[in-house]
């Protein structure tokens, strides 16, 4: 056994060890999803001789996607290891899970169109197109309330970094607007490019923001995210309350396109 | 004594036994790692530990003892991993006793939603400078605002700006002004102001002349505009303040 796991990379490795002996003590294959903690990682560490997992809170980052899982989980439809948000433990509780963590965005077939001229020249001629210098852009063309179709919508802050019960979050931007009279926070998140939504980052987000006193009980979520250097896409995403509740999924999806004879930023 | 106390005590003590406690003393992320598994506790973002005494802590008194006050990031080894010191340099800039102009601003400007959910920090500070274009008065310069949350490399390390704005004077020409932001409960720190400096100097695509701009927020509520002069003497970056207004806020934040 244990030379087929020395194979396998540190975190694959510990991952391996811990759904064998999951296994041997009554979860199957056929489990959606199977929890573990610190004590398993230890286990791991102890029975194997592995390298020490220093710092547990990598492993989502490590193991995201079925292409980065092992084959004896993906081969039964294991797709990622998360952090177990609903438990609520600020020690390390994770799931492998078989929920998709990576959002695969809908294609889309036509871009709209806008006018950049709300955009002063000078910030356009010093803009960088990566995910801040779209939610830059955004902001000063007020295209979230137009995607969200609000009464109002505003800018409250950029970047806020807060805590909850699943421990601590980052989020890109936070708008507050009014829908019908009820007042609604809409939280945005930036992608560059070449990276990901991810299902349980923007679950974990909404979560910890729903848990706060002081905000508004109406939460959205959108993602932002450049697009062929010279587009971009605004996506809201359906984020339930719980995990049981459902998954969180793409909810409407809009590409913008600039007039390039007006926008400097590409010239 | 918390999670963080424990660990940087116990590096302290570790690295102290190899370094002696004479002159700054170097550690790393593996340093770290190595005391909180030795420790047997988890920390969800490690960086943050030394972050911490960079800005919102003061070192423990077992430490302090020797004459240390601060960890700042040490930008003379080259190398993505980042490298810290214990330093005795003074690294923590207060708030003046005295400052060069006080003026008042209100969130009555502000849209009503925003006024209702402001935050009560420096992110709350920042959108109030933002809304209310304070920077227009305290610069003198038709300003911009270009972005939030510049993550960038300095000397091949991470680095992150609050805000970044282009300001253009009477004559038209451009500056770039790197604002960091502190809240009630943090302290401006030198090493941080310089690196960001240098950090929006050496990218190619901003205006050359750089401001070095800070909003810190007070226990009142009430928050301070900074500048600075950042120059170069003998090898080694110093910063010193140049000039300080007080802001207060009308229906205060806090």
């Amino acid at each position: 056994m244990r030379h087929d796991l020395n194979s396998l990379g540190k975190y694959a490795q510990h991952v391996v060890a811990i759904y064998r002996r999951k296994l041997e003590n009554g979860y199957s294959p056929d489990d959606f999803e199977i929890p573990f903690d610190r004590d398993d990682l230890d286990w791991a560490e102890e029975e194997y001789g592995f390298d020490r997992i220093k710092n547990p809170a990598d492993l989502p980052y490590n193991l995201r996607g079925r292409a980065s899982l092992p084959d004896e989980l993906a081969s039964h439809g294991y797709d990622s290891v998360i952090q177990d948000v609903e438990s609520e433990r600020q020690e390390a509780a994770y799931l492998i899970t078989k929920q998709e963590q990576i959002i695969d965005l809908p294609h889309v077939k036509d871009s709209t169109t806008v006018d950049p001229s709300d955009i002063p020249k000078l910030v356009q001629s010093f803009m960088s197109f990566d995910e801040q210098g779209v939610l830059t852009f955004v902001r000063y063309l007020g295209l979230i309330k137009n995607f969200v179709g609000f009464d109002t919508c505003y800018h409250l802050q950029s970047h806020l970094r807060t805590s909850g019960p699943a421990g601590q979050i980052e989020v890109d931007g936070l708008y507050i607007g009014q829908d019908n009279s009820e007042v609604k926070i809409v939280l945005v998140e930036g992608k560059g490019e070449d990276e990901e939504f991810v299902r349980n980052q923007l679950f974990k987000n909404a979560y910890t923001l729903r848990s706060k006193e002081g905000f508004p009980d109406q939460i959205v979520v959108l993602g932002v995210q450049p697009y062929r250097d010279d587009m971009f896409y605004i996506v809201e995403f359906s984020v339930p309350e719980s995990r049981a509740a459902g998954t969180v999924e793409v909810a409407d999806i809009e590409r913008y396109s600039f007039s390039q004879t007006s926008l400097s930023v590409w010239n | 004594m918390g999670k963080y106390e424990d660990v940087i005590l116990h590096v302290f003590k570790t690295k102290a036994e190899e370094y002696g406690t004479e002159e700054d003393i170097p550690f790393t992320r593996d340093d770290l790692e190595d005391a909180l598994e030795e420790l047997g506790i988890t920390v969800k973002n490690v960086p943050d530990i030394p972050y911490a005494y960079r800005s919102r802590r003061s070192l423990p008194e077992e430490i302090a003892q020797y004459g240390y006050n601060a960890i700042i990031l040490d930008d003379t080894i080259a190398g993505a991993d980042a490298t810290y010191l214990f330093t005795m340099r003074e690294q923590l800039i207060p708030i003046p006793e005295e400052v060069d102009e006080t003026h008042t601003t209100s969130i009555s400007g502000l849209p009503n939603p925003v006024r209702s959910y402001i935050g009560k920090d420096e992110q709350g500070a920042l959108t109030q400078v933002r809304y209310a274009g304070l920077l227009d008065e305290f610069t003198g310069y038709d300003c911009y605002h270009l972005q939030s949350h510049l993550r960038m490399r300095v000397n091949s390390r991470e680095a992150e700006l609050d805000d970044l704005y282009v300001g253009v004077d009477e004559d038209g020409n451009h500056h770039a002004l790197a604002i960091e932001a502190k809240g009630a409960g943090e302290t401006l720190n030198k090493n941080q102001l310089i690196r960001n400096t240098r950090g929006i100097e050496q990218k190619r695509e901003y205006p050359n002349s750089v401001h070095t701009l800070a909003v810190k927020l007070d226990d009142e509520g009430d928050f301070y505009l900074f500048e600075f002069d950042v120059v170069e003497r003998e090898n080694e970056h110093h910063i010193e303040i140049d000039r300080v207004w007080k802001v207060y806020f009308e229906e205060g934040l806090a």
